[in-house]
Order: C-alpha cells, then structure tokens, then sequence
C-alpha cells in the first residue's frame, strides 16, 4: 500500500461529503466522508485510525467513525481545536486530501462475541467507537453479541454526535441507547447528569458485560471507578486513548505511556492493561 | 532490514601508518562526502571536510582533525543518519514526491560510544512493522569508520554502560591506535570491499602496509565484551582460541577483561509504575531550566516531529528533531497535558533510556555513556547520580 515502503508518505484521498455534527453556536464537529483516490483501498478495523494531512498545515491523527462503506467510503469526526482542524473545517465537499493509515490495534472483537456491551461515550468520544457498534449491530455479526446498551454523554442537547444514526440502530434487536447531557434544558426527554452518576441506576445488568469507555479522560476515570464498585474486572473495561502523536508507527517517542505506544500498542487497551501502566495520560 | 551482522572473518590484519592518514581520507572522500572530526577552536565536531583544502595544507591534517587525540566531539555523528532538519518530501501539483536524494558520507573517527548508540538507533528505527526509510537510505549510503579511544575523559561513563571505550563492530571499518599506526578490522562487507584492494596493495605510493611488513605491537585481533547485543559475537579470531591475544590487548587497555557488566541497567522485569515514582524527581529536577540540551547532544535521542513548510504552490514536510523536554511534546489539541511539569518531563527521558527502550527492543539500553548531557548541562543535572539513586532505591 505503501509507496517504497516509505510509511510518511501519505495518499490522496477526497472528501465525498460533508456533515455537520453539532448544533451549539460553534459548530465544532464535523464528519468528513471520504474515500481513497486510485486503486488503493483501506482495510481496517474498529479502533484503528488514521493520520489526516494538509499540505502546509500539518497533519493530525484521528480515528476512524464507520466501518468502510459499501462505495469505499470511511468517516472521520473531527472537533475544531488548532490550525490543522481549522483548515480541515475549511474545507469544502469535494476537496482532495491526504491521509495514511490504517495504523494501531483494534477492539478485541473475538474475545467479545458472547457477552453483552456497554458504550459510554462523551462528546466526540462516540466517533471511535461507531465503527465498533456498526460492526456488532451489523446483521451478520448481531447474532455474535448479547445486549447492546449505550449511555451517551454531552455538555448540552447540540453536542450530542451521529444523532441520525440512533433510530436505526434502536430498531436493531435488543439495543438501548440512553442520551445525557451536563444541565437540564427546556424540551430535554432525556437523561441529565454526569455518567459516572447515572450508571447505578440504568439497571443494565453488568455480569456478562464488557463496558466500552471513550471521551475526556476525567469522564473514562469516573466511569471506570463506579464501574468497578458495581463489581466489573479490569478485564472487561477497555477504553481507546488519545496522545499527541506525530509518525503513527512507533518512531517518533511521542506518544508513550510508560514503555507502550500509543500508536503501536494502542489506542485499544483494557483498564487492567491500563493499570499497569504509568497514571501519565 | 539494516544487516550488520559480523559475517566477516578477520583473516588477516591491516595498518596503516599514521603519516598516510591523510592519503587514507583522501581515497575516502573519491566516493562520497568526507566527515571528520574537526577543531572548530571551540569544539570538536563532526563537518564536512573539503579534502582539497586539507591537501593544501598538507601535514595539519592531524591538527586539523584531531585523530590522534582522544577528544569527545561536541555531538555525535547522529546527525549523518537523523539530521536536525531533513526534507521527506514534496507535495507538489496535487501529487507527492519523495525524497530521494540522501547524500553518502564516509564518516572517520566515530567512537565507540557513538558506533552503540548508532546500534541503540538501529533498533528503533528498523524494528517493528514498519521501518524509517530516512534513516535506512542514509544507513545504506554511509560508510563508517571507528576509532577507539584510549582514554576515559571527564564524565564519561562508557564502561557502565556496557560499552568498550576501545572498540565497537557497529561500524564497516574500525581502527585502533597502535603506537605509530593503526591496526585495521574491517565489520562488514561494505568495509572490505570498499578498503580491502587499497590497503592489500603493499606498493601503494602512500605506503599503505600489510601487517606483516607492520606487525602491531599486539598481535592478533581486538573483541567485543558488550554483552546483550541484537547481533551475534563476531566470529573468527575473536573468540576464545586468542586468548593469550584478549590478555595482552587488555594489558594495554588497562587490565579490563571479559565482558563489561552494564551497572546502570534497570530491572525490565518490573512494571513502568514500580519505577515511576521511586525517587523524588522533582527534587533531582530542581535546577533543569528544561533547555533540552542534553536531547540535542544526545547520540540515542531520537524523537521527532513533523513540520510543513508551504512554498508558492507547494509545500514541503520536514522530519525534525524534537525534545521530551519541551511542554509541547505532550500537549494535547484540548489542552490537557500528561507531562505538564519539568520533572515529569525529566523522568520521561531517564526512564525512556533506561527502561521504556530496553522493555521493546530487547535489553538495548539508549544511552551508551558518552557524558555529552552531563558535560552540556549548564545546571549540573547529573544523569548518573539520577540512576545511582535510582538503582540504590531498587536494591533496597
């Protein structure tokens, strides 16, 4: 795939379409549809990600928001935070980019065929883990899961991401999705509060569960710590970290944590993999 | 991919006088550009010599290039495979292009420390899935001559470290001083068969002898005593049937014999957490001004950053040095910052060298006692005195 061998170069790719994730008056998220030019295509599985290049801005890693589309087509969320998402944002449908990839692990989809899943995400934390519950909710692959439960988490009722996919997926066998958001609103239907508080009372039941956790690191925490008092192992937590990262390949030192690469090792790892690691993320 | 393995029998050994060193780096430089060690008037440093200029002034090459004396060059030969800045390619008319053009050195007189941390590199960058084709290009194109020093200078921490200050086979060619000549070994096949004809011809005008018109007041070979290598011992004389030669080489060396313990190594058995917060790192810390420094002058740092650079319709990516020790190395698009303070910084870099490396490349340690960070530091922090402590705290 690669040209030469040379894992920095990166491919040509062009953005099909452009969605507009978020209502609040910044408009900070959004879901750029692309597809590889020329014959390359990507294969990849949930958890792994890409680096997204502009030509004289620099390049970002993100992870990848769907499973590949029928028309080769893939989703990258991206929140508008510096100068490389600023030009991202910029950009119109139709736009030639660049990215390679697809680089890290993946969720250990096998090891979780049997039992049932819990996502709680916050914010844009849920982009990483749509690939993952596209994949399970998929007809050929529903059958290989129990119950799927989502708790998903926002500041306010217009941060909420990929709201257009939630009636699809609640009409998928045994499939729940719970909506919160930070402060009560007029209109709002659903939950209103942080999760970590919301969990003891969803009465989801936990003893066959692996839970999947992704969003701001203070969130992964809390959740992490109430669901081990409701009696979930390490071993059935998993969460996808971020680290400023520059090459994606494990060469550049950035993005360690303790002797582990986030690029490399992860961004997939469980709470017991993540507990014997140094509190440095 | 980079094979340095030491398949090459020493049958016989070469010198080379010291009065022809400067034909010996004139027959260097026909192929590629030459690197010596050069005395700046402030430092010695690794540049790029204009042979001409030296044939000019013919007979300073010595002062020139300081090969005699046992100086530490202000930085290592890091940068003839992992430059400051390097183009990686173009973007150009909607299209990319790579580079390709990677210069080759023959780079002279690097020394043992430098030649381990050059391996320490190699691990890194050639290991895994995928490899850094910079570096790779530039390892192909480079050919490399080692020199052995005779000497500890003021902060130098090889032998802990494991490393033999005298000798080093992470190198095509290396020399070691012996009296009026040097006593030749060729590591790999690159450096036999880019020397071999020049120095077997014993009626080379610039005098170039064999060693037995020469012989070396030691006879017989020099060895590797650095244990836990990615590479196999050298074959050939330098095993146990020259014993009698290991004993003499290491009259001359000192009384040093059999393999060097490495005393700084840390356990990697243990967890990353049982040595993150073992000594008070921010007491060790509390004069660094975080200048970053001691990753510059490094020969094993070796973190990078990416950087753009737009020119009038196109823009170029530049592979760059980057520091643990600067706070933007970690800092996050959303502000958070896992390495927020200086000590944390800090502890990065001890136990990245000493811990993180030798955990995913097989007890490698990324640090080979050069004592460049302690020399450079203009507070004093004093990486040995970090691990000693370190270590002492992991006995107890």
């Amino acid at each position: 795939m690669y040209h030469d061998n040379n894992p920095y170069l990166p491919m040509k790719a062009k953005i099909e379409r452009i969605i507009q994730e978020t209502s609040s008056p910044d408009l900070d998220v959004k879901t750029f549809k692309m597809k590889l030019l020329g014959d390359e295509s990507l294969s990849f599985l949930p958890g792994q990600f890409i680096e997204f290049s502009i030509p004289g801005f620099g390049e970002c890693p993100f992870g990848f928001a769907s499973m590949l589309q029928d028309d080769g087509c893939f989703d990258i969320t991206i929140k508008r935070t510096g100068k490389v998402t600023n030009r991202i944002h910029a950009l119109d449908e139709g736009a030639n980019v660049w990215i390679r990839g697809p680089f890290g692990n993946t969720f250990p989809l096998e090891k979780m065929e049997g039992s049932d899943l819990f996502y709680v995400a916050g914010g844009i934390g849920l982009a990483p883990l749509r690939p993952f519950i596209q994949y399970v909710l998929s007809p050929e692959n529903r059958k290989k899961y129990g119950k799927v439960n989502m708790l998903l988490a926002a500041r306010s009722s217009t941060d909420h991401c990929f709201t257009y996919d939630y009636d699809t997926w609640r009409t998928i066998g045994d499939t729940t999705i719970q909506q919160t958001i930070d402060r009560d609103e007029p209109d709002w239907t659903g939950l209103v509060g942080f999760p970590h508080n919301l969990i003891k009372d969803m009465a989801i039941d936990l003893s066959n569960c692996y839970a999947v956790l992704c969003g701001p690191p203070i969130m992964i925490k809390a959740v992490q710590e109430t669901l081990t008092d409701m009696g979930m192992p390490l071993d059935r937590l998993y969460t996808t970290l971020e680290m400023r990262m520059t090459c994606g390949v494990g060469k550049c030192a950035k993005c360690n944590i303790g002797h582990q690469y986030i690029c490399v090792d992860g961004p997939v790892f469980s709470m017991a993999e993540l507990s014997a690691m140094p509190n440095e993320y | 991919m980079v094979d340095k393995k030491q398949n090459v029998e020493v049958r016989d050994q070469k010198s080379i006088s010291k009065n022809e060193m400067q034909g010996f780096l004139r027959h260097l430089s026909t192929k590629r550009a030459l690197v010596c060690p050069v005395d700046t008037g402030k430092v010695i440093e690794f540049r790029e010599v204009d042979i001409a200029l030296l044939d000019m002034n013919q007979g300073s090459i010595l002062d020139a290039t300081r090969i005699l004396d046992d100086h530490v060059s202000y930085k290592s030969i890091k940068e003839y495979y992992f430059p400051q800045t390097e183009l990686m390619f173009t973007f150009e008319n909607d299209d990319i292009v790579d580079n390709k053009d990677i210069p080759g050195y023959a780079i002279f007189g690097a020394r043992p420390c430098d030649l381990e941390a050059l391996r320490v590199m190699t691990a890194v960058y050639s290991t895994g899935k995928y490899a850094d084709p910079f570096f790779h290009r530039r390892f192909e194109a480079n050919f490399l001559i080692g020199i052995g020093c005779k000497n500890l200078k003021p902060e130098c921490f090889c032998q802990e470290m494991g490393v033999d200050k005298e000798f080093s086979d992470f190198c095509d060619v290396m020399l070691t001083d012996n009296g009026d000549c040097y006593i030749v070994e060729y590591l790999s096949e690159k450096g036999r068969s880019e020397l071999d004809g020049y120095l077997r011809d014993e009626n080379h005008p610039l005098g170039f002898v064999s060693a037995q018109n020469h012989p070396p007041a030691v006879a017989g070979t020099l060895f590797s005593k650095r244990a836990n290598k990615i590479d196999e011992p050298s074959p050939g004389l330098r095993d146990a049937e020259n014993a009698e030669c290991r004993m003499q080489n290491a009259e001359i060396r000192g009384g040093v014999t059999g393999e060097l313990e490495k005393s700084f190594a840390l356990d990697v058995e243990k967890d990353d957490t049982e040595y993150f917060d073992i000594i008070d790192w921010a007491k060790v810390t509390e004069m660094c001004k975080g200048c970053g420094i001691c990753t510059y002058i490094c020969p094993t740092c070796y973190c990078f950053d990416f950087k753009d650079v737009s020119k009038k319709g196109t823009a170029e990516r530049y592979k760059c040095w980057d520091s643990c020790m600067y706070p933007k190395f970690t800092l996050h698009a959303s502000g958070h910052n896992p390495r927020e303070h200086r000590h944390e910084r800090y502890r990065q870099r001890v136990l990245h060298k000493y811990k993180y490396v030798p955990n995913n490349f097989d007890g490698v340690i990324a640090c080979t006692g050069c004592g460049r960070c302690v020399r450079s530091c203009p507070v004093g922090v004093n990486i040995k005195d970090i691990l000693k402590q370190i270590i002492e705290k992991n006995d107890d």
